[in-house]
């Protein structure tokens, strides 16, 4: 499904974040991507995305290179991977439902569609209440859910979260996690950065981890480490 | 609860700023077309003046009172030969004091005249007027002297070149001023657009991001620039409606009494006012497209 190959990404300003990357994840994975802060995990999801471009190697997704995509092909790469960013990218200007409903209106779903699809996604979420609230007025682990399901209403095959329960407490972490579970389960590949060592070991799924840009572990059912 | 505030004073902001750069753009673009619509329908005017004096240009050529018959059919056929010969009139001794009398009815010099002191002359019109010298020339043998039975050629050279070259400068000088207005709509159209592709900078990059097409994030503000030239348009198509109905319409119809010239733009029996107003909508909305197309190109990567 994912294959990186001799991934390397160095910024402009010669940081290198990533560093010859090897790293297959099969369809319907779920997979933790585990490192202390700065290790390059935000990098890897944004070469996935395209939101940058890599320094060195390819990157496959579906047995398709990437690294080669014409302009032109990539919003439909990016319809496919679904992505809960860090700092979640959400429109202040716009209500949760318009948050939600924004992703499948630039993809031009028709609007009964959109009026089914979010209100949906806000139930598995838990946010069909605050339907017509602005981000402003959202807690920081209410818009993170809004993100998870902005990400997720299109059903893309892969899904990448990039630390989406950071601002979380314990219980609702959990309901987080139950969520992108849910969704793995009907098939959808999750890729997860986190720092979150509860949620790695109880989880008790793939664990890779990073180190200032290389991968010094990689574990079939791991635990956060050491 | 600091927050919510902050925010709409900033929107309100922003759209106020961009109210203002719209307000200028559009006002700008009306100004532009206003002028281009106006110039067009006066050089339209002048081309219909110039070309009614150009079909009047004639060459008068007086002959001498003791032409032989011969001589004068000889020269008549000598000047129906040519090709630039449109037509070509005889009008005797007799037939030009009549005219003269007539011109000058009531008038004290015609106690004055005694005789017929005036010329035949054959009074030719040209299908090309711009060939007037050449054709004046055949006039002259070689050594500059009229040719037999000829007393003097008469032609409105210098007043027709003059025309000629005033309208050249006129055209120039509109040219250049209504390119320089062009210029400064787009300019102005670009910076509104520019301003709104800021606005939304974050909107156009979580767009791209959930994976929409670089048409979908770019139609809204080429709708936006489009907009700003069309609205333009309108406004300089009431300024033109408002000038032509109460301004020109007049000063044609006075061209119209005095020049007896038919085909002009508002009183004519051609749609010119329709065509200048359908063009400046075109133009305006061209402009809108232009620009913002540019301000895309530069500010929204791809
Ligand atoms: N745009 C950038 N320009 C230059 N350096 C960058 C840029 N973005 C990230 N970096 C650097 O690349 C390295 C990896 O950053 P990255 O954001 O991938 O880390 P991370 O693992 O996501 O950290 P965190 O857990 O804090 O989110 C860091 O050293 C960071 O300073
Ligand atoms: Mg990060």
């Amino acid at each position: 499904m994912i294959e990186l190959k001799n991934i390397s990404k160095i910024y402009e300003d010669n940081t290198v974040a990533l560093k010859n990357i090897n790293l297959v994840i099969k369809k319907g994975e779920f997979l933790f991507l585990v490192g202390p802060s700065g290790s390059g995990k935000s990098t890897f999801i944004k070469l996935l995305i395209k939101e940058i471009d890599e320094s060195n190697g390819n990157i496959y997704i579906a047995g398709r290179n990437i690294c080669n995509l014409k302009s032109s092909r990539i919003p439909q790469l990016r319809r496919n991977i679904g992505c809960v960013f860090q700092d979640y990218k959400l429109l202040p200007n716009k209500t949760v439902f318009e948050n939600v409903a924004f992703a499948l209106e630039v993809i031009g779903r028709p609007g009964y569609e959109i009026e089914i699809q979010v209100p949906q996604v806000l139930k598995l979420v838990g946010l069909y209440s605050k339907l017509n609230s602005y981000p402003h007025q959202l807690s920081a682990g209410e818009q993170q859910r809004v993100s998870v399901a902005r990400a997720f209403v299109n059903r893309p095959p892969i899904l990448l979260a990039d630390e989406p329960t950071g601002n979380l407490d314990p219980g609702t972490s959990e309901g987080i996690m139950k969520i992108l579970s849910r969704i793995n389960l009907i098939g959808t590949t999750v890729l997860m950065a986190t720092h979150d060592r509860n949620i790695v070991n109880s989880m008790r799924r793939r664990v890779v981890e990073l180190e200032e840009g290389e991968i010094v572990r990689d574990q079939k059912r791991g635990v956060y480490g050491d | 609860m600091v927050r919510p505030r902050y925010f709409f004073s900033e929107t309100f902001t922003s759209l106020k700023r961009n109210f203002f750069m719209g307000f200028t753009a559009i006002t700008t673009v009306a100004i532009t077309l206003f002028i281009v619509g106006f110039f067009a329908i006066i050089v339209y005017d002048i081309q219909g003046i110039i070309s009614s004096i150009k079909s009047d240009v004639e060459l008068a050529v007086y002959l001498e009172d003791n032409i032989s018959e011969e001589l004068k059919e000889y020269i008549e056929q000598y000047i129906i030969s040519w090709e630039e010969t449109d037509a070509v009139r005889y009008i005797s001794k007799e037939q030009a004091l009549e005219r003269f009398k007539k011109q000058n009815e009531g008038s004290d010099i015609l106690k004055e005249i005694e005789g017929n002191p005036l010329p035949a002359s054959f009074e030719i019109t040209l299908n090309n007027p711009e060939k007037i010298d050449r054709v004046a020339l055949r006039f002259y043998d070689k050594d500059g002297n009229f040719i037999e039975g000829v007393d003097e050629v008469i032609y409105g050279k210098n007043y027709v070149n003059t025309l000629f070259s005033i309208t050249a400068i006129i055209g120039t000088i509109a040219f250049l001023i209504i390119i320089a207005l062009l210029l400064a709509a787009v300019v102005l159209i670009f910076n509104t657009i520019r301003l709104s592709i800021y606005a939304r900078r974050k909107e156009i990059e979580v767009m791209k991001l959930v994976g929409a097409t670089n048409w979908f994030v770019r139609i809204p503000f080429l709708f936006e620039g489009f907009f700003e030239g069309f609205a333009g348009s309108v406004v300089s198509i009431i300024l033109l409606y408002f000038i032509n109905k109460f301004l020109w319409i007049r000063v044609e119809r006075v061209i119209v009494d005095t020049m007896r010239i038919k085909e002009l733009a508002i009183v004519g029996s051609g749609n010119v006012i329709s065509y200048t107003y359908i063009g400046v909508v075109v133009v305006g909305g061209l402009i809108g497209l232009l620009s913002s197309a540019i301000a895309l190109r530069r500010y929204v990567k791809v």
